[in-house]
């Protein structure tokens, strides 16, 4: 096995340990539950709209950013606290190839996760709304979303000793409240390219929520090129990082 | 005549090197450097031996000067680990791993061929076979600081330093773990070991530079040390039923440099403390007085430290 995926294989395994899995998962899995719970009271018609209006406002913009923001600010960032980043730093192993490896683990350890709770909501959609095609657009955010917050918080867990608190007011304030209010910052929003990777797969989502996008075109292609983009640049900057900081 | 600070077929050389946190200053202008053989870095706690050991290895960039490592600079030249092993202080091991997923993950990442093998082979050496597949995460400290030195070791270093190695071990593993430093110091690896406990040092480092509020305060063999250290003034306090009177007794006598009598108890300096522990028992004697208690005040490394980097 070589260095990388001794690295990738770490740092997983710590990301998705059972506590932190199963909290990650049941935060993921809220649309599912409420979808179920709803399902006894709004007709089919209803549904499909309800299971939309779920997976972005609750899945997309809470649930899925969260789990995001803690694998990947944690990826260094708890090694950093817990005085562990000496077995891979003081390693004859490119810096490049560190930061490349827990930031893949840092996403697959996320999509995994959220894929967990992704799939709760999907068999509850198959189950109430009876449609099994309505997994490939959030499938396709979950993808482009963990790459892109992956992109953000690793670096962000290298700088700051609480990466987690300012993920959360990026996320809530200048994601949630500045990128929904102004247009202009909607092309910088990791979850409203997520999001227009998903408004070009879904059908029946409402033109209110569409409004979310401002100028950007819907378009999963482009979401996910921008959001690949954006993971290598980062994997530059945390190689940058390893390479200029103190890391103890 | 040498220079005590710099080692024969250096394979570390510091170059007035100092690091600050920033107001802080950990560590001043340090020269010296490193080569085959244990050398103890010693030091109170605070002394800056941790940071001086992490510029060493890489983790902190120094603020000024230069260190190489091996002829290469830790921090741009990566591939120089190939040959260097790090223990550091904390307990800190990656609770997920068994021991000999541990050390074999350690193996792999230090570009051992077998890391299995070399895995095995280094749990044998620390005595953790028996337990090599329990998760790191069980471990009493003794038994995490024997996985991280298996770790350390796995590739066989040519440099290898140790960071309070011998924190949480007992007797026996402390003195299982000096007899395999000082193996490998006759094999003519170069050990660094730092340590704030004058003894554990004394029983496997030939060598020993000593730091004190980030700056060396000095450097050579344990013994130049110890005959450094038997220069200085050592207080002891002395109770007894008549202090006036064994106070005044004592400030006559040509072995004592100074008597203070504080709320009834007596603080004597003495250079030679043994001397003192002959002596006093007969003065007593002679003066009709009654010891309740000697003890002595100042014995910690600390004191000793900061009284050799006291300017003279």
């Amino acid at each position: 096995m070589t260095a990388a995926k001794w690295i990738f294989r770490l740092s997983f395994r710590q990301l998705v340990q059972r506590k932190r899995a199963i909290g990650l998962i049941l935060l993921t899995a809220l649309p599912g539950i409420i979808l179920a719970i709803a399902s006894a009271s709004v007709d089919s018609d209803e549904l499909v709209g309800l299971f939309h209006d779920l997976t972005i406002g609750l899945y997309l913009m809470v649930g899925l950013a969260v789990a995001a923001l803690l694998n990947a600010s944690s990826a260094f960032g708890e090694e950093l606290r817990a005085s562990t980043l000496s077995y891979i730093v003081v390693k004859p192993v490119p810096r490049w190839i560190i930061a490349a490896a827990v930031s893949t683990a840092a996403t697959a350890a996320t999509i995994l996760l959220a894929g967990v709770g992704l799939a709760i909501t999907w068999i509850v959609a198959i189950i109430t709304i009876g449609d099994a095609g309505l997994i490939l657009a959030p499938l396709a955010a979950l993808v482009i979303e963990a790459l892109g917050y992956t992109a953000v918080f690793v670096p962000l867990g290298l700088l700051f000793s609480r990466a987690t608190l300012a993920g959360l007011a990026y996320i809530f304030i200048w994601e949630g409240i500045l990128g929904r209010a102004l247009s202009a910052l909607a092309p910088s929003s990791v979850w409203i390219t997520a999001f227009s990777g998903y408004a070009d797969l879904a059908e029946g989502v409402n033109a209110e929520t569409l409004g979310f996008l401002g100028n950007l075109v819907p378009g999963v292609g482009g979401a996910l090129a921008k959001a690949v983009l954006g993971f290598i640049i980062s994997i530059g900057l945390t190689t940058l990082l390893l390479k200029k900081r103190d890391l103890a | 005549m040498t220079d005590a600070r710099f080692a024969t077929d250096a394979t570390v050389e510091v170059r007035d090197v100092s690091k600050w946190f920033g107001q802080k200053v950990a560590v001043s202008e340090l020269s010296c450097s490193f080569g085959p053989g244990v050398t103890g870095l010693l030091g109170p706690n605070g002394a800056g031996k941790t940071t001086f050991l992490r510029m060493m290895v890489g983790l902190l960039t120094p603020s000024e000067g230069e260190i190489r490592l091996l002829g290469e600079s830790p921090r741009s030249q990566p591939d120089v680990f190939r040959r260097v092993g790090f223990v550091h202080e904390d307990e800190a091991v990656y609770e997920v791993f068994t021991a000999r997923e541990f050390v074999t993950f350690n193996a792999a990442l230090f570009g051992v061929a077998d890391p299995g093998t070399a895995a095995d082979q280094a749990l044998e050496t620390v005595g953790l076979t028996d337990v090599a597949n329990r998760k790191v995460g069980t471990f009493s400290k003794g038994m995490r600081q024997r996985a991280k030195v298996a770790a350390a070791l796995a590739h066989d270093p040519t440099v290898l330093f140790l960071d309070e190695p011998l924190n949480g071990t007992d007797p026996l593993q402390r003195a299982h773990l000096i007899d395999l430093f000082s193996k490998l110091a006759e094999r003519g690896h170069t050990v660094i070991v730092s340590s704030h406990v004058l003894h554990e040092v004394e029983r496997m480092a030939g060598r020993v530079i000593a730091m004190v509020d980030g700056r060396l305060a000095a450097a050579g063999s344990v013994t130049d040390l110890r005959t450094a250290m038997t220069d200085i003034p050592r207080r002891i306090r002395i109770d007894t039923d008549v202090p006036r009177k064994v106070g005044a007794a004592l400030l006559i006598q040509d072995w004592v440099e100074g008597v203070k009598l504080v709320d009834g108890t007596i603080h004597v300096e003495v250079r030679d403390p043994v001397s003192l522990g002959h002596r006093l028992p007969a003065l007593c004697r002679d003066l009709g007085a009654r010891l309740t208690r000697v003890d002595p005040e100042d014995t910690s490394l600390e004191s000793v430290f900061r009284y050799l980097v006291k300017p003279r």
